[in-house]
């Protein structure tokens, strides 16, 4: 069985709403820092954190973070 | 928060940053006067020739070590109040600049540490050869200082608030990612400069003493490099 494959679309859904790094680590009060290094898989959150950023986005969580095959 | 409520908080910050330069020119002044009594220090059992003077300098290089240990102490707390009561002023906290200033702060703390290393080094080769007096026991033990601060900084889930008075707040996520990476950078360096302690003191014990304040700051460097590191690379993109 093939390792589970985490893809992360955080940038793709905050460009679509129209917002900067900065302007959605204000609304989920994390750093900007923070949303870059998930952006750029530096970092993976967790479940509160991605949580947090799906609420300040008004998504579902598997739309930001899913696992793939 | 009211309107009211955030130009008091302007005007306390403004009053704070006026008492600070107060306090700044107190540090310089210390500074300055920590770095006279080395020069002159180092330069009298020259002039003395005697065993009297040597240790009398000797103890002075010590004294005047331990203000300028204290001075940087105390500068970082006050750069820290004085960045929070910048940032009252400028209309709210930039945390991404309070979490880079503190890697940058680790990095000069555990840079500074490899003076009181150089010193403890010295200090262990001296005891190390039963030729140690007690300012060499101080100085092999307080080399120990600067790994100290920069390890406990990186080992504590805590984030040093910049707001005077206020207490720590729990560290931000990413803020425990970087200081976990770092904690098995410092491991790995701690592992490799302990070997070769180990190595060194297979050919002569005493070596093992004196090159023991090298690991200590080998761990302390490499674990505030790499968060230094981490931050910065979180920084861009």
């Amino acid at each position: 069985m093939a390792e589970p494959r985490l893809v992360v679309r955080l940038k793709e859904v905050r460009t679509a709403a129209g917002l900067t790094q900065q302007e959605l680590a204000d609304r989920a009060r994390v750093s900007r820092k923070t949303v870059n290094t998930i952006e750029n898989r530096i970092f993976t959150p967790s479940v509160v954190v991605a949580l947090t950023l799906a609420k300040a986005l008004g998504v579902p969580l598997d739309v930001l973070f899913e696992l793939t095959d | 928060m009211g309107r009211a409520t955030a130009e008091e908080m302007k005007s306390r910050a403004r009053a704070r940053l006026s008492r600070q330069r107060l306090e700044w020119g107190l540090l310089a002044c210390l500074v300055l006067a920590a770095v006279i009594l080395m020069v002159v220090a180092a330069r009298a059992p020259e002039a003395a020739r005697a065993p009297e003077a040597a240790l009398l300098s000797m103890t002075a290089v010590f004294f005047a070590l331990v203000v300028l240990g204290l001075v940087v102490v105390m500068a970082f707390d006050l750069w820290g109040k004085r960045q929070a009561d910048l940032e009252v002023l400028a209309g709210g906290p930039d945390k991404d600049q309070v979490q880079s200033s503190e890697a940058f702060g680790l990095v000069f703390l555990a840079a500074l540490g490899l003076l009181y290393m150089a010193f403890g080094v010295e200090a262990g080769w001296r005891i190390a050869s039963q030729t140690g007096d007690i300012d060499d026991w101080w100085s092999a033990i307080f080399s120990l200082a600067m790994p100290g601060v920069v390890m406990s900084t990186v080992l504590s889930d805590k984030f040093r608030t910049r707001q005077a008075g206020a207490l720590p707040k729990p560290a931000d996520e990413l803020v425990i990612h970087f200081r976990r990476h770092a904690l098995v950078w410092s491991f790995r360096a701690t592992l490799v400069a302990l070997a070769a302690l180990y190595v060194a003191g297979l050919y002569d014990g005493r070596l093992a003493v004196a090159g023991a304040p090298i690991v200590f700051e080998a761990a302390a460097l490499t674990a505030a490099l790499r968060y230094w590191w981490l931050d910065r690379a979180a920084s861009h993109g």
